[in-house]
C-alpha cells in the first residue's frame, strides 16, 4: 500500500475516524486505534510475516529498557545499604557491566538482524561472488524503525530516559505508521508522550497538516516521479564516452529527483501525522541553502544525522584514547588540531557508517568516506581559511559570500553525488573525469541523438515545479512560516493553488506506470 | 459557532464540487475522443443479438492479426475482433462472458505472444476498455465496472488506483491548445468513426472491430532496443494474468465454446531474440491451455507449407499490416476449419521439445544490429544477426562519412566484434552489414547506428 493510493486514502480516513471516536468516548485508550492502525498498515504494505520483525525489536528494546532501569534501583539500593565509599563504587562498576552487558545483547539483537538482513547477501557476493544470494528481503523501514528502537535503549542506559512499563504502548513507539515507510527516526522524548496523550479534531492543526501533505505529494510526483526515468537512463550505461555534460545535467536532475523523494515523502508522512495532532522530529531544513557541507548534514535527514550524532560521535570523540590523542596533538601541532583531531576521526567514521547504513557496496562507503573526510578537513584546516579570508579582504558576513557559500556547498553535495547515484565505482569515476576531460565532444543536440534521448531530457513543467519548491524553501529559510501565511490566504485563492498544483500532480501518474511509486529510501 | 462551522462546510462542499467540474471538463477536453477501443465497443453494441459465432480477441497481437472478413471466408464462421489494445486478460474474461451470453458464440479466438502472461495489465487501457465497457450500463452495474480500477490486483495500493478518479491522466491528447481545442472540437461535430478515422490518418478500419494501419517494418533500422527480448521481461508469469487465463479455460469449457489460444506470428527475430526462455515458457503456456480443454496454436512455429508469413506482411515487429493479417487470418481460418473436422494438425508444427527442427528452419537473416559502447581509445561494437544456424554468419563493417558514403573498415569475416582505434571524442556512424555464408546476395541485411565515443 503506497502513501498515495486510494487504498491508503481509505485507510487513513477509516484510522482516523477511529482514532478521533475512540478518543471521544474512551481518551485514555485513544492510543489503541494508533496501535492497531499501525499494525494493520504494517501487515500491509510490508506483510505480515515481516511483522515479526518489528515486534522482535520492540520486544528486545522494551525488556532491555525494564532491565536497565531495575539494575539501575538495585544499584541505588545496594549503594544506599553501604557506608563505604569504596564498596559504594565497586557496587557502582559491577552494576555498570552489568548493564552495559544488557544494552550489548539489545543491540547485538537489533542490530545483528539488521546486519544480517541488510548486509549478508552483499559479504557472500563479496567472498565467493559465484554464489548465489541467499535472496534476503529487508523487511519495511526495518532501518528507521531499529534505529529509533535502540536509541531509545541507549537513552535508558544513560538515564537520559525511563522505561517504557506498558509493552503495548513500546510497540507503537516502535511501529508508529507514519514513520515505517522512511522515518524520520524519532526520539522517544518527543513521540512517545504524544503518541499516548488523548487528542481532538483541530480544524487549524489538520489543515496544516493537509497542507503539508499536498506539499509532499506534490514534491515527490511533480518532481521526483517526473525525473526518475531521465536519471536512470542517464546513468544506466555509463560508457568511456558520457559527456561531462550530460553527467551534470544527470546528477541537477539526481539532486532534485532525491530531494523530491525524500522531503517530499517525509513532507506526506509528517502530515499525515498532523492530521493526528502529532508531531514528529524534523528530517529536513531546506538543505540547498547549506553554506557549508558540515551544516549541509545538520539539514539534510536530519533525524539519522541526531542519531549518529548522539550515539555514535560522541561515545567515539569522548573515549579516553580519543582524549588523550587531542591533547597529544595539542602539545606537538597546536591548540587547534588538538580540539578538533578527535571530532575529526570521530567525524570520518560516523560519515562511513552512513555510507554503510545506505548498503554495503562500496560506493556508498566511498561517498560516507567523501563526506567524512571533507567535513573533517574543513574543521581541521579552518584558522587557514579564517586567515586566507582575512587576508584577501573577504567580508563572510556579506550577501554576496553568503551566496558564494550556499553554491560551493551545492558543487560539493554534488560531487559526493557521484557516487551516491551510481551503483558502481568505477562509472563514477568515469563520469567525474569526463565532467572535466570531455564535458562537451559535439553539439547538445547531436549528443542526445546519439545516445538514444530522442525527446529531450528534462521537461519545462518539472523545472517550473522545481523552482516552486526553492521558493517555498527560500521562504522558510528566511524565517516566514509557509504554512501559515499560505493558510491566511483567501479560500478562493489557496483553492486555485491547490487546483494548479493538483493538475501538475494527476497529470504525472502516467509516469508511476511506469517507474513505481515507492521510495528511494524506503529501501534502506 | 454552529453558524461557522456550517459555513466553512458549505464552502468546502462548493470547492469539491467545482474540483470535480473541473476533472470532469479536463477529461472532456484532454482524453482522446474516438479511440480503438471505443470504436470496437460502439461497433460491439451495434451487432445483433445472435449476431456472431466466432469471437477473436486479446491485445493488438491479436487486434492486428485477426481480421474476421479472412477468417470468415475460409472457416465458414461470422466473427468479431473484439481484441483491444493492450486488453489484459482479465478484460478478454469480460468480452468473452457478454459474447456468450449476448450472441452465444461457439468460437473464441484468443491471441497473445510470449509477454502476455509475464506483462502486468497496463492501467491507460485497462482503464480506457472499462470506461467503453461502462457506456450505456445502468448505475449500479457501472460502479461495479468502475470499482475495478482501483480494487484490481495489478493496481489496488498504488497510484494506479486513483486511476479511475483521473482518466485523462493516463490517455490525453497533446498538452497544446490546438490539440485540446481540435479534441473538444471532435466531441461536438464528429461521430467515433469519424474521430478514429481523423485520429490517426494511416488506420483504415475495417469493420466488426477490426481495424489495422498499412505500415511496413524497416528490416534493415531494427535497433537493439526494439526487439522485444530487450523490452520485456518475461521470467515470471504474472499471478493476475495466470489466475484470468484459468477462468477463461474454465469458462469456456463450461459454456462448451471452442477455445483456441494462437501464438500469433512475428518476424523470426522476435523469437530468437528470447533464445531458450522462448520454447521454455511456451511450453509451460501449451500445458495450461491444453490441461484446460483449450487448443493451443503457436502460430510462430507452423510449418511453411502450412502459412508462412512474408517479410512485407509486417508492419512492425510485434504486428501485421493489414495485407499480412489477411493472409494469416485466411491461413488460421483453414487450420481450424481442419480441426473441427477432426483432422491432427499436430505433425504441421514444430515442438518445443524439438527446438532444433525449428532453428534449422530459419535459413535466412531476419534482423543484424550492434550494440556498442565507447572504452578509452575507440569503440567496441558486437553485432548480432538473428538466424537459425549463426555461425554460418559473415560480417562487414563499415563507417558512414559525412556524405552518407561507406568506408569499409573490415570486410567480410565471421568475427562480430568489432574494436574501432578513435582519438579524441565525437560521433562515429558503424554500419555493419550480414550474410550468410551460402547466401546468393552481397548483402542479406545491414544495419547503421550513431556512436558516441
Amino acid at each position: 500500500m503506497e502513501l498515495f493510493s486510494a487504498q491508503f486514502l481509505l485507510f487513513l480516513s477509516a484510522a482516523w475516524c477511529v482514532y478521533m471516536a475512540l478518543g471521544r468516548v474512551a481518551p485514555a485508550y485513544q492510543w489503541t486505534a494508533l496501535l492497531g492502525a499501525s499494525l494493520v498498515f504494517y501487515g500491509v504494505a510490508g506483510g505480515w510475516q515481516s511483522m515479526a520483525f518489528v515486534v522482535l525489536a520492540a520486544l528486545v528494546t522494551w525488556g532491555a529498557a525494564l532491565g536497565l532501569e531495575k539494575l539501575e534501583a538495585r544499584c541505588k539500593e545496594e549503594r544506599k545499604a553501604t557506608a563505604d565509599r569504596a564498596e559504594k563504587k565497586a557496587v557502582k562498576a559491577r552494576y555498570q557491566v552489568r548493564k552495559r552487558l544488557v544494552l550489548i545483547g539489545a543491540l547485538a539483537i537489533c542490530l545483528g538482524v539488521l546486519g544480517y538482513l541488510k548486509y549478508w547477501d552483499t559479504i557472500l557476493h563479496y567472498l565467493m561472488p559465484s554464489a548465489g544470494t541467499l535472496g534476503l528481503v529487508l523487511p519495511l523501514g526495518i532501518s528507521f524503525f531499529t534505529f529509533q528502537a535502540t536509541g531509545y535503549v541507549i537513552d535508558v542506559y544513560n538515564g537520559k530516559e525511563a522505561a517504557e512499563p506498558d509493552f503495548a504502548k513500546h510497540l507503537l513507539f516502535v511501529s508508529y505508521f507514519p514513520q515505517l515507510i522512511q522515518g524520520p527516526i524519532n526520539k522517544h522524548r518527543t513521540l512517545a508522550a504524544q503518541l499516548t496523550a488523548p487528542h481532538a479534531p483541530d480544524a487549524h492543526g489538520m489543515r496544516r497538516g493537509a497542507l503539508r501533505l499536498a506539499l509532499g505529494i506534490f514534491k515527490k510526483f511533480s518532481i521526483a516521479i517526473m525525473l526518475q526515468k531521465t536519471v536512470g537512463e542517464i546513468f544506466g550505461n555509463v560508457d568511456a564516452a558520457i559527456p561531462g555534460a550530460l553527467v551534470v545535467v544527470g546528477l541537477l536532475a539526481y539532486n532534485a529527483q532525491l530531494y523530491g523523494d525524500f522531503s517530499g515523502g517525509i513532507d506526506m508522512v509528517e502530515g499525515v501525522s498532523e492530521l493526528f495532532g502529532i508531531q514528529m522530529d524534523q528530517n529536513f531544513r531546506q538543505p540547498y541553502f547549506s553554506t557549508s557541507l558540515a551544516d549541509f548534514w545538520t539539514r539534510w535527514h536530519v533525524s539519522l544525522g541526531a542519531w549518529m550524532r548522539d550515539y555514535v560521535f560522541y561515545p567515539i570523540a569522548l573515549t579516553k584514547p580519543f582524549q588523550a590523542l587531542g591533547k597529544w596533538a595539542g602539545a606537538h601541532w597546536g591548540r587547534h588540531i588538538g580540539r578538533t583531531i578527535g571530532a575529526c576521526i570521530a567525524n570520518v567514521i560516523v560519515f562511513l557508517l552512513v555510507g554503510l547504513w545506505h548498503g554495503a557496496q562500496a560506493h556508498y562507503l566511498v561517498w560516507g568516506l567523501y563526506n567524512g573526510v571533507i567535513v573533517a578537513l574543513a574543521d581541521l584546516f579552518k584558522p587557514l581559511f579564517d586567515r586566507m579570508a582575512e587576508a584577501l579582504h573577504v567580508n563572510r558576513e556579506g550577501r554576496a559570500w553568503h551566496a558564494f557559500a550556499i553554491l560551493r556547498t551545492f558543487i560539493v553535495v554534488t560531487i559526493g553525488r557521484y557516487f551516491d547515484c551510481m551503483p558502481v565505482v568505477g562509472d563514477a569515476l568515469i563520469c567525474l573525469r569526463n565532467t572535466f576531460a570531455n564535458f562537451m565532444p559535439v553539439p547538445w543536440g547531436q549528443m542526445l541523438e546519439a545516445l538514444g534521448f530522442t525527446k529531450g531530457l528534462i521537461p519545462g513543467r518539472v523545472l517550473l515545479c522545481i523552482a516552486v519548491v526553492l521558493v517555498i524553501d527560500y521562504l522558510y529559510e528566511k524565517g516566514m512560516d509557509v504554512r501559515e501565511r499560505f493558510l491566511a490566504l483567501p479560500a478562493p485563492v489557496r483553492f486555485i493553488v491547490y487546483l494548479v498544483l493538483g493538475f501538475f500532480v494527476v497529470s504525472s501518474l502516467n509516469h508511476v506506470s511506469e517507474v513505481g511509486g515507492g521510495f528511494m529510501y524506503a529501501n534502506f | 459557532m454552529r453558524t461557522s462551522k456550517l459555513r466553512s462546510a458549505l464552502v468546502a462542499l462548493v470547492f469539491i464540487v467545482i474540483a470535480a467540474l473541473a476533472n470532469m471538463g479536463l477529461t472532456y477536453a484532454l482524453e482522446p475522443y474516438g479511440t480503438i477501443t471505443e470504436l470496437i465497443w460502439s461497433q460491439y453494441r451495434a451487432l445483433e443479438p445472435g449476431q456472431i459465432d466466432t469471437l477473436c480477441l486479446g491485445s493488438s497481437y491479436a487486434h492486428r492479426s485477426f481480421d474476421p472478413a479472412a477468417i470468415d471466408s475460409t472457416l465458414g464462421s461470422t466473427s468479431f475482433n473484439f481484441a483491444t489494445p493492450a486488453q489484459s486478460l482479465d478484460c478478454s474474461y469480460d468480452a468473452i462472458e457478454l459474447a456468450i451470453h449476448e450472441h452465444g458464440v461457439q468460437r473464441v479466438i484468443l491471441g497473445l505472444g510470449i509477454e502476455t502472461l509475464p506483462e502486468k495489465p497496463w492501467i491507460n487501457t485497462y482503464i480506457t476498455f472499462k470506461q467503453a465497457q461502462m457506456e450505456g450500463m445502468g448505475l449500479s452495474e457501472s460502479i461495479a465496472t468502475f470499482l475495478q480500477i482501483p480494487l484490481h490486483g495489478s493496481f489496488s495500493g498504488g497510484a494506479a488506483s486513483l486511476g479511475a478518479f483521473f482518466p485523462w491522466a493516463y490517455n490525453h491528447v497533446s498538452l497544446n491548445p490546438s490539440a485540446v481545442l481540435a479534441n473538444i472540437e471532435a466531441r461536438r461535430t464528429l461521430s467515433l468513426e469519424e474521430a478514429a478515422a481523423a485520429n490517426d490518418e494511416a488506420m483504415t478500419a475495417f469493420g466488426m472491430g477490426y481495424c489495422n494501419y498499412d505500415t511496413h517494418l524497416p528490416y534493415n533500422w531494427i535497433a537493439p532496443g526494439q526487439v522485444s527480448a530487450n523490452r520485456w521481461d518475461v521470467s515470471q508469469p504474472d499471478p493476475e494474468n495466470l489466475d484470468a487465463l484459468m477462468r477463461i479455460l474454465a469458462l469456456c469449457e463450461s459454456e462448451g465454446v471452442e477455445l483456441y489460444v494462437v501464438v500469433t506470428p512475428r518476424p523470426s527475430f522476435e523469437v530468437l531474440g528470447f533464445g531458450d526462455v522462448y520454447p521454455a515458457n511456451m511450453s509451460e503456456l501449451q500445458q495450461i491451455v491444453e490441461a484446460g480443454g483449450g487448443t493451443y496454436l503457436d502460430m510462430n512455429l507452423v510449418h511453411a507449407d502450412v502459412y508462412a508469413p512474408l517479410d512485407d506482411d509486417f508492419g512492425d515487429p510485434e504486428h501485421f499490416n493489414p495485407v499480412g493479417a489477411a493472409r494469416f487470418s485466411e491461413a488460421l481460418g483453414s487450420l481450424i476449419a481442419r480441426i473441427e473436422a477432426g483432422d491432427d494438425v499436430a505433425a504441421d508444427f514444430y515442438t518445443y521439445d524439438g527446438w532444433d527442427a525449428y532453428l534449422t528452419s530459419l535459413d535466412r537473416i531476419s534482423i543484424v544490429n550492434f550494440t556498442a559502447t565507447a572504452v578509452d581509445g575507440g569503440i567496441e561494437a558486437d553485432a548480432v544477426a538473428y538466424t537459425g544456424d549463426p555461425s554460418q554468419v559473415l560480417y562487414r563493417f563499415s563507417v558512414v562519412d559525412e556524405n552518407g558514403d561507406l568506408e569499409v573498415i573490415r570486410d567480410w569475416s565471421p568475427d562480430a566484434h568489432l574494436s574501432l582505434a578513435r582519438e579524441g571524442h565525437g560521433t562515429c556512424t558503424i554500419h555493419v552489414d550480414a550474410r550468410l555464408a551460402d547466401s546468393p546476395a552481397e548483402v542479406d541485411r545491414s544495419y547503421q547506428d550513431l556512436v558516441l565515443y
